[in-house]
C-alpha cells in the first residue's frame, strides 16, 4: 500500500506550453470565406449568417438556408413560437419557414435592422439604425414609433425585452417602450439615473438582469427593478455584451473581446491569429461556450474548463481574496484574482504536497519528508515545524482548519494546531479512545456537522468527534479511504482505492456505489445543487444523488488524459474549483456547466429516395423513406448517439451513432419516427423529437375498390347468364325445329300416298318384271335408309343430296314415268357445297304434290346452279284442289337456311314457273359452333 | 470659388432656415507618430455649418490645402498616393451632435458629434467628442481624435511602413460664427 501511494505522489508530468483560454477553431461552411453574424438559438444551436446564407452548426457540419447574395444579415431572433427572424444591413425583413427565408413587404424598410424583441402581448418589436423603432400588432400591422411619439433617437443600437419591457439602447440612454392598446409609452433612462454614459451600444438580458455596454468605455448592468449596477470601466467601446460560462464578455469597437471573472478586473482574449485578429460578433450557447466570428474564422472558446498554469500541480488552495495558491514540485506559487499570470514565492521542501490558507492569510505548506512550513507571504518569513517541534510525521498529505483549528494529516498520524489568542498553538498529536498509532492519513474533512472525518489507509473514514475516535466501517474492513465530503443533506462520501464511492447517510445507513468509469479517482467535492463530483482520471464524473444517475464529462476539458492529484481541489470565493493535475492547474467553472448533460435533438424533414420533402402523407409506391436528425453538444460532438424507433415498424429502440436512418420498403400505414440524442448511454425522454408519416394503401387494397370489382363482377355474371340464356333458348328452339324437320321429313317420307303409290307401283312391278321391282324395291331401301341416316346430320354435301334427290326421282317415276321429268344442271364446282339434307327433296316433293302432271300437261323439274345460287325451278300447273298442306315444307327451309348464310332463301312464282333460289353454303357444317 | 463648399454644405443640409445656421471655420491639423518619422501638416481651409434647430452639422476640408510636410516629396506622396486628392478632393465630416450645444453657456463643455467621416471617399460612422468653449471672444469647437488608416483603405507601401503611423491623430479648431 506504502508503495503505490509513493509511486502516485511522486508521479511527474511532462510540461506542456502555457495556454489560458482554450479556442478551438471551427472550420467555415463550404465556400464561405467569412461569417459576419451569429445567433443562437432555443435549443442551443448556433446561426452564422453567410454572405449568401444561413448556416446552422450543428457540432459535426452546417445546415444551409440561402437567401440571395449581396445580403447581409444584421439582426436575428427567435420568438416564443419558436420562428425565426432575420434583418438584413440593408433593411429587409425575413421569417425561416422550413428552411427558406420569406421576405416581408413590410415594413419597407432601407437602413440596417439592429435588433429583435418580443413583448408579453406577443408584438414583434424591430429596431433600426437610422429609422427608429417598429412594433407590429397581433392583425400585422406596423406601428413605427416617431419623434412625436417622444423617440427622439433615430438610431437603434439593440432591442431587448427585459422585465415585461422593451428595452432599446440610443444615444441618449435607455428606452423602455411599451405598446398596448394604441397606447404607445416611452420612459428614458440617461446619465441622470446613474448609467455611466448616454451612448448605450450594447445590451443582453440575462435573466434577472440586463447588461449594458456604452460607447465611453465602460459596462453596468440594470437589475429587475431597473435600477442601474455599479459600472465597470472597459477597455474600449462596447460594441456587445454578454454573459458565457458564468463569465461577462465584451467585444469592444475595435474588434477585441476581453472577459472578466471578477467584475473587476478584463482578461482580454488571444486569438491564435495575433493581434490581427479583428472580431466581428460574439454569441453564447448553453453549453457554456462562447462563440467568436472573427476576420480570420470562426471560434469557439470554451471557458468552463482552463488551465491557468502548465506546470504540474500538486496542491492548491484559495484565499478569502479571491486568489489562488499552488504548488509545483518544490515551487509555490500566487495567481492573484483577476489575473492570469502565476508569481513564484520560492521553495519549500523537497516536494509539495498539501496547501492551507488560513484566516490570518498565512499559508500552510505540506511537504514530502520536510515537515510543516508556514510562511507569510506579506513579509515572505517561514516558521518550519518538524518532527523535532512536535509534529507527529514529516510527511504532511493534508491540511485543514475546523473552527478549533488546523489539522494536519501526515503519514504516520495526525497533528493539531488549536486556535489560540488569534494564533495557532503548538501542534499536539491526535490520540485517545479509538486511535490507531501509525495512520497513514491521505485527508481530512473537518464537515459541517461539527466533527472531522479522516480518510485512512486501513481504517476507511475515521470519524473524530471531539477526542474520540470512530470508525464508519463496522466491522472495519481495512479499506484505505482516499477523500471524503459531505454534501447538504448530511451525507457522508469517500472513495477507496477500489475505485468505489462510500456513502453514508445522517441515519448511519451505509452503501458502495460503482463509479461509472474505471478510471482512478483522486477528489470528491459537492457543488451547490447538491450534485456529487468525482474527479478522475481523464475528467469528471457527476452524481445525482436523488435520481442516481451519472453525468461524465470527458472531451470538454480538451484533454482525455487529464490526470489529477491526490485531493489537490480547492473552490474559490466564486464557487469554482482548481484542480492541480499533471498537466497544470485546471480551472472548473462548474457552476456555469448545463443542469444536465442531454444534447439538443433535432428532427430534419423526411426524404423520399434519398430527396427532402415537405409532406408527410405518401403514395402506396413512396415508401423509400429517410429520417435525418441531429443531436447538438458542441463540447463533444463525436460522443453524441442516438436512440431511434420507427413506431409501428421497429419492434424496439436502437442505439446508432448515424445520423441518418432510411427504411426502404415501407409497407402502407402510419408510422411515428422518434429519435432522443443522448450522452453516455442516457437518453431522457425530454429530449425526444418524432414525426409521423403516412404511407397509403394501394387502390386494390382500398374498400371502395373492392366494392367496385364486386359490383362489376356481378353485373359481368348477370350479364354473361343473360347471354346464356339467350342462347339456350335459341339453341332450343332450333332443337325444336330439327325434331320438328325431322318428324316432318319422316312423316313426308312414310306419307301413306307416298307408300301407297310406291307399294302399288311395286305389286305392279312383281308381276310384269320381278327383276325390275326388286330393283325398284332397292330403291325405296336406298331411299328410307338415307333419309334415316341424313335425318341427324345439319347439312349434307350437295352430291349427296342430288343421290337422294334422284332416288326419290326414280321412286316417283314409277307411277308418274315420262310425266315426270326432271334435269341436274348442277356446276361440278358446286357438288362439295352444303345444303341441309332433304331440302331438295322436299321442294320436288312440294312441286309434285302442287301440280298437276299428266301426259298433257308433263311437270318439268329444273335443278341447276347459277353464280353462287342452287335454284329449283317447275311450270306451274297447280291442282285446282291442292292437298292439304302441313303449312310446313318451304318456311321450314327458309328457317334452317338462316342459321347457316346470310343471303335469304328467294321463292315465287311468275305465272309461268314457280322458283325456289336457295343461296349456296360454302362452309363445311364443322366450322359451326354448337350453338 | 471659395465659399463653392459652403454652399454645396447648405444644399447638402437641405435646410432652408438660414437664421438657424451658424457658419464656422477653422484649422484642422494632423501628426502621423510613426518610430522613424514625425509627419505634420495642416489646412485653414475647414469650412462647415451647424443647424442650432436640427443640431446637425457638416463640415469639409479641401485635402490639396494641408501644408507643413518634412519635404516637398512627401506633401507630393500625401497628395498623389495616399489621399488621391485628385479623385477625392475633399475630406468631410456630416451627421447631428448628441448632446445638445449651450451656444449661451459661457464655459468649456464637452458634445459628442455622431456622424460619416468621409476620407479617401470611405465613409466611416465616427462619434468624435468636442469641446465647445463660449467666452466673450466668441465660440470655439476644439477635437481631437484618430483615424485608422486601414478605415479609409489608405494602403502604406512596406517601404515607408516605419515612416507613417497606422493611426493618425487629427486635431481640429474652429471657430463659429453664431
Amino acid at each position: 500500500m506504502n508503495n503505490r501511494l509513493l509511486l502516485f505522489l511522486c508521479f511527474l508530468a511532462f510540461r506542456l506550453a502555457a495556454q489560458d483560454l482554450r479556442i478551438n477553431e471551427i472550420p467555415l461552411p463550404p465556400g464561405q470565406q467569412e461569417g459576419g453574424f451569429l445567433f443562437t438559438d432555443r435549443s442551443g444551436f448556433v446561426w452564422l449568417g453567410g454572405n449568401n446564407g444561413l448556416y446552422r452548426y450543428q457540432g459535426t457540419g452546417y445546415h444551409a438556408m440561402f437567401f440571395p447574395t449581396g445580403k447581409k444579415i444584421s439582426a436575428m431572433f427567435q420568438d416564443n413560437q419558436g420562428a425565426i427572424w432575420a434583418g438584413f444591413e440593408q433593411g429587409d425583413l425575413a421569417c425561416l419557414r422550413s428552411d427558406s427565408l420569406l421576405f416581408l413587404s413590410e415594413p419597407n424598410l432601407n437602413v440596417r435592422i439592429t435588433g429583435f424583441a418580443e413583448d408579453t402581448l406577443g408584438q414583434l418589436w424591430v429596431s433600426t439604425y437610422g429609422q427608429g423603432i417598429f412594433v407590429r400588432t397581433p392583425n400585422g400591422i406596423w406601428v413605427p414609433f416617431t419623434k412625436a411619439d417622444g423617440l427622439n433617437a433615430r438610431d437603434i443600437y439593440w432591442l431587448q425585452s427585459f422585465n415585461g419591457l422593451i428595452t432599446a439602447g440610443t444615444d441618449q440612454g435607455v428606452l423602455l417602450l411599451r405598446y398596448r392598446g394604441g397606447k404607445k409609452n416611452i420612459a428614458r433612462l440617461d446619465r441622470s439615473a446613474g448609467l455611466p454614459d448616454d451612448i448605450v451600444t450594447a445590451g443582453k438580458n440575462c435573466g434577472n438582469h440586463l447588461l449594458l455596454g456604452f460607447y465611453e468605455s465602460s459596462t453596468a448592468s440594470l437589475n429587475g427593478d431597473l435600477l442601474p449596477g455599479p459600472s465597470l470601466s472597459a477597455p474600449g467601446g462596447v460594441s456587445r455584451i454578454l454573459e458565457a460560462g458564468g463569465l461577462t464578455w465584451i467585444l469592444t469597437n475595435r474588434g477585441d473581446v476581453f472577459y472578466t471573472e471578477d467584475r473587476r478586473h478584463w482578461l482580454q482574449v488571444n486569438f491564435p491569429a495575433g493581434r490581427g485578429e479583428k472580431v466581428r460578433h460574439i454569441a453564447s450557447d448553453p453549453e457554456g461556450h462562447l462563440w467568436v466570428d472573427a476576420m480570420n474564422g470562426l471560434y469557439r472558446i470554451d471557458p468552463l474548463f482552463q488551465f491557468r498554469s502548465r506546470l504540474p500541480v500538486q496542491a492548491v488552495t484559495c484565499g478569502g481574496d479571491g486568489s489562488v495558491w499552488f504548488a509545483s514540485d518544490n515551487r509555490l506559487f500566487h495567481l492573484p484574482a483577476g489575473t492570469t499570470e502565476a508569481r513564484e514565492h520560492g521553495t519549500f521542501g523537497n516536494q509539495i504536497l498539501s496547501l492551507h490558507r488560513d484566516q490570518l492569510g498565512r499559508l500552510w505548506i505540506g511537504t514530502f519528508g520536510s515537515g510543516l512550513c508556514r510562511y507569510n507571504p506579506e513579509n515572505m518569513s517561514s516558521f518550519w515545524v518538524r518532527e523535532a517541534e512536535g509534529l507527529v510525521n514529516n510527511n504532511v498529505l493534508s491540511i485543514a482548519e475546523s473552527s478549533q483549528g488546523i489539522w494536519a494529516g501526515t503519514l504516520g498520524g495526525v497533528s493539531f494546531f488549536a486556535r489560540l489568542n488569534g494564533d495557532y498553538a503548538p501542534p499536539e498529536t491526535v490520540g485517545g479512545p479509538g486511535w490507531k498509532e501509525g495512520l497513514y492519513i491521505y485527508h481530512i474533512n473537518p464537515a459541517a456537522d461539527g466533527k472531522v472525518y479522516l480518510a485512512t489507509d486501513g481504517q476507511g473514514v475515521l470519524c473524530r468527534d471531539g477526542q474520540r475516535t470512530v470508525s464508519l466501517q463496522d466491522p472495519p474492513n481495512g479499506e484505505a479511504a482516499i477523500t471524503s465530503v459531505m454534501d447538504r443533506e448530511g451525507t457522508l462520501w469517500w472513495l477507496n482505492t477500489l475505485g468505489q464511492l462510500g456513502r453514508r447517510k445522517s441515519n448511519g445507513e451505509a452503501d458502495y456505489l460503482t463509479l461509472p468509469g474505471s478510471r482512478q479517482p483522486s477528489a470528491l467535492a459537492t457543488d451547490r445543487n447538491g450534485m456529487i463530483w468525482v474527479v478522475r482520471e481523464g475528467g469528471l464524473d457527476r452524481l445525482d444523488p436523488s435520481a442516481s444517475s451519472w453525468h461524465s464529462v470527458n472531451g470538454a476539458i480538451g484533454t482525455d488524459r487529464l490526470r489529477p492529484e491526490l485531493n489537490a481541489l480547492a473552490t474559490d470565493t466564486s464557487g469554482n474549483w482548481w484542480i492541480g493535475c499533471s498537466e497544470g492547474l485546471l480551472l472548473v467553472r462548474h457552476g456555469a456547466l448545463p443542469g444536465h448533460f442531454r444534447p439538443a435533438t433535432l428532427l430534419f424533414d423526411p426524404e423520399l429516395f434519398f430527396r427532402p420533402v415537405k409532406r408527410l402523407s405518401f403514395g402506396p409506391d413512396e415508401n423509400h423513406l429517410t429520417f435525418r436528425y441531429v443531436g447538438r453538444w458542441y463540447s463533444d460532438p463525436y460522443r453524441v448517439r442516438y436512440k431511434i424507433m420507427l413506431e409501428s415498424y421497429d419492434m424496439e429502440w436502437s442505439v446508432t451513432q448515424d445520423e441518418e436512418v432510411t427504411y426502404p420498403r415501407l409497407p402502407p400505414g402510419t408510422y411515428t419516427f422518434r429519435v432522443i440524442a443522448g450522452l453516455n448511454g442516457e437518453f431522457h425522454p425530454d429530449n425526444e423529437q418524432h414525426i409521423t408519416v403516412t404511407i397509403g394503401r394501394p387502390y386494390y387494397a382500398t374498400w371502395w375498390f373492392w366494392l367496385l370489382m364486386a359490383l362489376s363482377a356481378a353485373g359481368l355474371i348477370t350479364l354473361y347468364i343473360r347471354v346464356r340464356v339467350n342462347n339456350i333458348h335459341q339453341r332450343q328452339e332450333r332443337e325444336k325445329e330439327k325434331v320438328r324437320a325431322q318428324y316432318e321429313a319422316l312423316r313426308s317420307q312414310v306419307n301413306p300416298h307416298f307408300l301407297f303409290n310406291s307399294f302399288n307401283t311395286l305389286m305392279g312391278l312383281i308381276e310384269q318384271d320381278a327383276k325390275q321391282a326388286r330393283s325398284y324395291l332397292e330403291k325405296m331401301s336406298d331411299f328410307f335408309r338415307s333419309m334415316l341416316q341424313y335425318r341427324q346430320t345439319e347439312l349434307i354435301r350437295l352430291e349427296e343430296e342430288l343421290g337422294l334427290v334422284k332416288s326419290y326421282l326414280a321412286l316417283q317415276a314409277g307411277r308418274y314415268g315420262e310425266n315426270l321429268r326432271a334435269e341436274f344442271r348442277v356446276a361440278p364446282e358446286f357438288m362439295d357445297s352444303y345444303v341441309p339434307p332433304l331440302t331438295l327433296q322436299l321442294l320436288l316433293e312440294n312441286a309434285i304434290k302442287h301440280n298437276i302432271i299428266s301426259r298433257s300437261k308433263p311437270l318439268y323439274i329444273e335443278v341447276f346452279t347459277t353464280n353462287d345460287r342452287l335454284v329449283v325451278r317447275n311450270n306451274l300447273q297447280p291442282k285446282p284442289k291442292s292437298e292439304p298442306s302441313t303449312g310446313y315444307g318451304l318456311s321450314s327451309i327458309v328457317q334452317k337456311y338462316t342459321y347457316h348464310v346470310k343471303d335469304p332463301v328467294t321463292a315465287g312464282e311468275d305465272g309461268q314457273f314457280f322458283t325456289v333460289s336457295l343461296p349456296i353454303i360454302h362452309t363445311p357444317p364443322h366450322e359451326y359452333s354448337a350453338d | 470659388m471659395r465659399y463653392l463648399p459652403g454652399v454645396l454644405l447648405l444644399a447638402a443640409l437641405g435646410v432652408h432656415a438660414q437664421d438657424r445656421l451658424i457658419r464656422a471655420e477653422g484649422k484642422a491639423s494632423f501628426a502621423s507618430d510613426a518610430p522613424l518619422e514625425l509627419i505634420q501638416a495642416s489646412s485653414n481651409e475647414l469650412r462647415g455649418v451647424v443647424n442650432t434647430e436640427e443640431n446637425t452639422f457638416a463640415f469639409t476640408i479641401p485635402t490639396s490645402t494641408f501644408q507643413g510636410f518634412n519635404n516637398g516629396l512627401q506633401r507630393e506622396h500625401f497628395n498623389e498616393n495616399y489621399l488621391e486628392s485628385k479623385t477625392y478632393p475633399s475630406a468631410t465630416f456630416k451627421g447631428r451632435f448628441i448632446d445638445p450645444l449651450p451656444l449661451n453657456e459661457p464655459g468649456r463643455h464637452i458634445v459628442r458629434a455622431k456622424g460619416l467621416l468621409n476620407i479617401h471617399g470611405v465613409e466611416r460612422e465616427r462619434i468624435i467628442k468636442c469641446t465647445l468653449v463660449v467666452d466673450k471672444s466668441g465660440v470655439l469647437l476644439l477635437s481631437d481624435f484618430t483615424v485608422l488608416l486601414v478605415d479609409h483603405n489608405i494602403t502604406i507601401p512596406r517601404v515607408v511602413y516605419h515612416k507613417i503611423a497606422e493611426e493618425i491623430r487629427i486635431t481640429v479648431n474652429l471657430r463659429l460664427h453664431p
